[in-house]
């Protein structure tokens, strides 16, 4: 007796209790399984079942294309590109993250807006593209939709300044997603001609407005995803040591004129805290390493009162109480990231999550602050995750 | 007559009876049914399409869980009967499947399903048609096909390829 014995109702509920990758090899045996996983609604419909009772976004998305099938298709080839990704536009970069919403997946860039006063700051974003599912002659076909910034905003209208406008003449395309690095292609570079020759006027009239700066928009851009570890809070209060580490993600500080930028701190293969550029400035683009200290450190109690407080002055107005001290070095270069080089630098951390870094050659600290994107669904990864786990036993 | 007491016999296919009590029986959704729309002294219900040996197993397996739910068993103890219940040959395994979706026993069918998904779990194309004596039937356009459905998640099935 043979599987194929079983009627078409019976082999979809067993294909629908299989990870996606065993689906795949099983629909590859012979044409009859061929046509229940990749021309029938029915198995997808068991798939997504309680996906859709759970998510309104995906439901969205199934209205749309008003097929389970194509539905899962569209899941499946794109929801890897949810998450926060770096773009590597040189010299300032792209903090991007991409999200379902509204029955698209859309690509929104973040950045900051810093007032006069020093920790007055507000995270803006502007819609960068959406890629749009669409039922095609019962074929899925997807497009990805650019958002033009607005060329100038300066002409006293209120309100954002930035209006996105889709693009919609523009072929644009995701030719390749892997789990780590995705490439955006636009049918033509966008520049808007002024960006940063000027950091000053970058500043006063884009960041401190709140809004983002304009940027050249190449006509390909890789972005790679960020990648560093989520602490958990720990509620074990055995668990102090681990709480004393400064923790990996995202942060920002401002860099003088050049505004606010974005790195990402990480712990490195070297045992070195590594902050590295998301988005960068003329002298130290992105994806550069502004600094980099050891992990060990020296708590502030075990120093020389002298040795903190010079530090401890040199913070002025912080009000952060110096806890720990890592020495490393930090880059600087001259403009287009020439002749760059390492000076002495180091971190010093404070009570909560905040730290600075000292480049002693500069004299002035760089204040950092963990940086947090508004929360999201994760839907995607939610469907990666229960399409990749098989069942329960074997 | 009380519910509790009532005997429901079950005949197979091939003419063999089986006296199932009031509760086991009617965990199959359809005997259920029938046992609503009929009087109560009616209690023998032919089940045309399921032979004896398959049907025993099925008895088994609602007797099993019946009286489990009862006494309070533990998960874990019901999770290693059905496991070792689940240890049949292709032929038994895919007859109770039938007979389960037949039945309308929905554990049953889960469990059975899950079952055949396990043994189909992390196996090649090759694997798999040898287990379930397929023959492989697919015409050059069809091959090609395939191979454009592969750009489904590049990942996923990069993972394919890798198994294979």
């Amino acid at each position: 007796m043979s599987i194929l014995d079983l009627n078409d109702g019976l082999l979809v509920q067993v294909l629908s209790k299989l990870s996606f990758a065993n689906i795949f090899r099983t629909s590859r045996c012979c044409k009859r399984l061929w046509g229940l996983v990749w021309e029938s609604e029915e198995l997808w419909y068991y798939v997504l079942k309680d996906f859709l009772e759970e998510e309104v976004v995906i439901r969205q998305i199934l209205g749309l294309l008003g097929s389970y099938r194509l539905l899962a298709k569209f899941l499946v080839k794109y929801s890897s590109l949810e998450g926060v990704w770096a773009g590597d536009i040189k010299p300032r970069g792209q903090l991007l993250r991409v999200e379902f919403e509204d029955g698209a997946l859309v690509g929104k860039t973040y950045g900051l807006s810093v007032g006069p006063r020093l920790g007055v700051h507000r995270l803006i974003n502007r819609l960068l593209f959406k890629l749009e599912p669409e039922n095609h002659n019962n074929e899925l076909k997807v497009t990805c939709k650019w958002f033009r910034q607005s060329q100038d905003s300066a002409g006293g209208e209120q309100g954002q300044g930035s209006s996105d406008l889709p693009d919609n003449d523009a072929e644009d395309a995701i030719p390749e997603i892997r789990s780590d690095e995705f490439t955006l292609i636009r049918s033509a570079e966008e520049d808007p001609g002024e960006i940063l020759t000027n950091p000053r006027n970058v500043y006063v009239r884009y960041i401190s407005r709140g809004e983002l700066p304009p940027e050249r928009l190449p006509r390909k851009t890789t972005y790679r995803r960020l990648k560093y570890e989520i602490q958990q809070q720990s509620e074990n209060p055995s668990d102090a040591e681990h709480e004393d580490k400064l923790k990996e993600g995202m942060y920002w500080a401002l860099y003088g004129l050049h505004g606010p930028e974005i790195i990402l701190v990480t712990y490195n293969e070297n045992s070195m805290i590594e902050g590295r550029k998301i988005t960068g400035d003329l002298n130290v683009p992105c994806g550069q390493v502004s600094f980099s200290v050891e992990v060990d450190c020296l708590r502030s109690y075990q120093l020389p009162p002298e040795t903190v407080a010079v530090r401890q002055a040199l913070l002025q107005a912080a009000g952060d109480e110096i806890t720990h001290i890592h020495s490393g070095v930090g880059t600087v270069a001259e403009e287009y990231f020439r002749h760059p080089r390492l000076t002495v630098a180091e971190l010093l951390r404070f009570r909560n999550d905040n730290f600075a870094v000292l480049w002693l050659e500069l004299g002035n600290p760089i204040f950092f602050r963990p940086l947090k994107l508004p929360e999201y669904g994760e839907v995607g990864r939610r469907f990666l995750e229960s399409m990749a786990s098989g069942p329960p036993f074997s | 007559m009380t519910e509790k007491g009532r005997i429901v016999k079950m005949v197979s296919q091939d003419q063999e009876e089986f006296e199932v009590e009031y509760g086991v029986a009617t965990m199959s959704t359809l005997i259920a049914n029938v046992l609503q729309d009929v009087s109560e002294e009616t209690t023998t219900v032919p089940i045309p399409n399921v032979n004896a040996q398959v049907l025993a197993k099925v008895i088994e397996y609602c007797r099993y869980h019946y009286e489990a739910k009862r006494i309070d068993q533990s998960e874990e103890d019901i999770e290693r009967w059905n496991k070792d219940f689940m240890k049949v040959d292709n032929k038994t395994l895919f007859n109770i499947l039938i007979a389960a979706s037949f039945l309308d026993i929905a554990d049953l069918l889960d469990l059975g399903c899950k079952t055949v998904a396990g043994m189909i779990k992390d196996k090649s194309v090759e694997q798999i048609r040898e287990l379930f004596c397929i023959e492989g039937d697919f015409t050059e356009e069809q091959e090609a096909k395939m191979r454009e459905e592969n750009n489904w998640g590049s990942e996923m099935s990069q993972e394919n390829n890798a198994a294979q």
